[in-house]
Parts: C-alpha cells; structure tokens; sequence
C-alpha cells in the first residue's frame, strides 16, 4: 500500500515537472519571438543628403524648454461592440489584460512629449533697418516672436499604446505638443524680456560710440 | 484537479513577472533660459532610414520598415560668447570685433517631415508599434546627427554671420569692418 502510494506521488511530481517544463518552454518561446524591443538595433547604412541651404537672421533671445502630455482615446459607440471589441482582444496578447477589465476603450495612445522652444526676432524680414542719425542709432524692428518650436523622436516617448494606431495619430499627437507648449509659452509672456535682452545685445554691438533707439513693429 | 491549479497559478506568476527593459525618461530641468544665438544659415538634410528586424533565426517571417526622414539643422553663433572687449574701435569708421566659432544651434524634425515608406512583415512576426516605430526614428535622428558634421554647415555659417554683421555696421557708418574668429578656449 505504501509503496503504491509513493509510486502515485513519484508519477504526479514527474507530470508537474514534465507540464511545467512544457509551460515554460512555451512561454519563453512565446516571449523570445516577441522580444524585438528588448533588443539592440542596427540601421542599414545610408548617405545623408543636403536638400536645401538657406541663409536667414534669427535671433533667438529666449530658450523654453518644456514637457507635455498628449493623450488620444477611441471609445466603443455602443455596448454591442464594447462586447464583441472586448472578446477580440482575449485573443491579443498585448492587449487581453484590457478585456478582462471590460472597458469601453477600444485603443489609446499616449505621448510625453519634451520639446523646446526659442523666442526672438527674425532679423532677415524686411522690417529690420538700422540707420545712423547724428550719433544716434535708429534700430526698427519687427516685434519679437515664436521663432522655432521643436518636437523631436528623442525627446518623444511613449507612455500607453493600446490597440492598433497608424502613424498619422503619432503625428496628430506631436502636432498637438507642439501647440501646447507655444501656448504655455504665450502664457508667459516673453515679449519685454526678449526686447530688454535685444536692446543689451545691440548696446554690446555698437558700443558706447551711438545712443541707441529700438522702434517695434507690430 | 491539482493540476490544473498549478498550471493556472504558475501561469498567472509568469503572466505577471514583468522584464521588460522600462525607459526611463531623461531627468531634464523645465527651464527658461536667456540665450543670444543668431542663426544665419539652414541646411535641410535627408535621410532613408531602414530596419531589417530578420537577424533571428528562431523568428519566423520577415520585418521590415524604411522611413524618408527630413531634418532641419540651423547653424550660426552665440552672441552671449562676444564680450564686450571683443568690439573695438579703431578711429571714426573702422571696427573690428572678435566673434565666436559658428556652432549648430538647432535640430529640427518636423512631424510631418518623417514619411512610412513601406512597411513589410511576414510569418509570425507582429506589425510595428508606434513605440517600435519611434524607437527607429531616434536611431535614424542620432544617424543625422553624426553625419551632418561632415558637411559644410559651419563654414557656411560662418561666412553668413560675417556677411550679416558687415551690413550691420556698414549701416551704422562704418567703412571698414573686420572680422576674426576667437578659437575656442579648451
């Protein structure tokens, strides 16, 4: 009876051992077939090419540097395809952890976004004139503006994706950054001290020889 | 019976071990900061980028991605480098002033400017994420960067600046004007 008894827990060890072997080869499989983002990649090598020189004038006073959230959601339209939606992505293996909840959110997309933005005055416009009166140095100017405001790959991470996005979505959403941070920008009111800035800048320039009078033009 | 829930809570434990490398992002500080940079020259520069994801031989099919990525690099100098013993006054209409080497001064990439060209995946292998897809763009960005060095962007920068800053002091009443270029301290 006893020996029985150890042969019964000898054969069930050796099946959990041979059902757990199988499970994790499985599972590693499943993983390693799928692990493309964990891994170093290499680009095929091609040569830059120069598309266009221009020559400009921007003089950039004010640097902002700023973060941003950018998020995009689609919803079910109804429960009937909430159902249907939710028992599709069981079968997903990036996305069936959303399913057992159930939600009314069929995919969503989020952004952080760093960009960076420089303040300042185009100085290759027509409206920038210096001229010389007595010792006086008459400066006109447009009035100082969002120069560049720029959203690059490498300040742009994903912090959600769920579901399938095309690309027009990615852009949509830097697109959306990139108003967010000139507006946080506007907000601050840059205006007096890009002005300030440019007039110590052109007092270095010419010296204490002239005076110097800065006209903006709106 | 027993089995079954063994299976089940050891699946459960692998389901929830997660090893994925996690970015982490980069600590920047939000700042303003006051800067006096003229850029006086833009090069657009262009660039295919390709991935072949099909160097494992254990993954089934193949993937694929090339993008046409478009960057906008302005150069010119940093005007917060000139002091103002650099600006000199030789008599009533002559000046010389010392000016920084040009530098790069901006990196643009516009959203629009990065177009999917094609996009080919076979076998088993899963579509590109968007995470994916961004994580190739860094690499086709960190490319541009090294090889836009090897063009001439500075010298033409350089020459820019000086064109630029003639006319300014030729407007200002200045018959001679002359320029050098301070070499950078190490």
């Amino acid at each position: 009876m006893k020996v029985k008894n150890k042969l019964y827990w000898l054969k069930l060890v050796a099946k959990l051992a041979i059902i757990s072997a199988l499970i994790g080869f499985i599972v590693v499989g499943f993983k390693k077939c799928t692990s493309s983002e964990e891994k170093e990649w290499t680009l095929e090598n091609h040569p830059l090419k120069i598309e266009s020189i221009k020559k400009i004038a921007q003089l950039s006073l004010i640097n902002f540097k700023d973060e941003v959230v950018v998020d995009s959601i689609v919803y079910y339209k109804n429960v009937n395809e909430q159902v249907v939606g939710n028992v599709s992505k069981i079968i997903d293996p990036s996305s069936w952890g959303y399913a057992l909840r159930g939600s009314a959110i069929e995919k969503r997309l989020t952004l952080i976004v760093n960009g960076e933005l420089n303040y300042g005055f185009d100085l290759k416009s027509d409206e920038f004139k210096v001229n010389v009166i007595n010792d006086t140095a008459h400066v006109v100017v447009h009035a100082p503006k969002i120069l560049s405001c720029v959203v690059i790959p490498s300040g742009t991470s994903v912090f959600l994706e769920h579901g399938d996005w095309k690309d027009t979505a990615r852009k949509k959403l830097q697109k959306k950054a990139i108003l967010k941070i000139e507006k946080h920008a506007q907000a601050m009111q840059f205006d007096e001290r890009a002005k300030k800035q440019f007039e110590q800048l052109l007092q270095k320039l010419i010296t204490n020889k002239h005076h110097l009078i800065v006209t903006y033009k709106e | 019976m027993k089995i079954f829930s063994f299976c089940f809570v050891f699946l459960f434990v692998v389901s929830c071990a997660n090893n994925d490398a996690q970015e982490v992002a980069n600590t920047n500080i939000i700042q303003i900061q006051d800067i006096g940079s003229l850029a006086t020259t833009e090069y657009t520069f262009s660039k295919i980028v390709q991935l072949n994801d099909d160097k494992d031989w254990y993954k089934i099919g193949n993937r694929k991605i090339l993008f046409s990525v478009k960057a906008k690099v302005k150069a010119g100098i940093d005007f917060n480098k000139v002091q103002p013993e650099d600006v000199t006054i030789d008599g009533k209409k002559s000046i010389h002033i010392k000016l920084p080497e040009a530098e790069i001064l901006a990196f643009e990439i516009n959203p629009d400017d990065v177009q999917t060209e094609m996009e080919d995946i076979s076998g088993l292998r899963f579509e590109f994420s968007q995470q994916e897809k961004l994580k190739i763009l860094k690499l086709g960005e960190k490319s541009i960067k090294e090889d836009m060095g090897k063009s001439a962007i500075l010298q033409v920068a350089k020459k820019n600046t000086h064109a630029f800053l003639v006319d300014f002091y030729t407007n200002l009443g200045y018959e001679s004007v002359t320029i050098e270029t301070k070499s950078a301290k190490l």
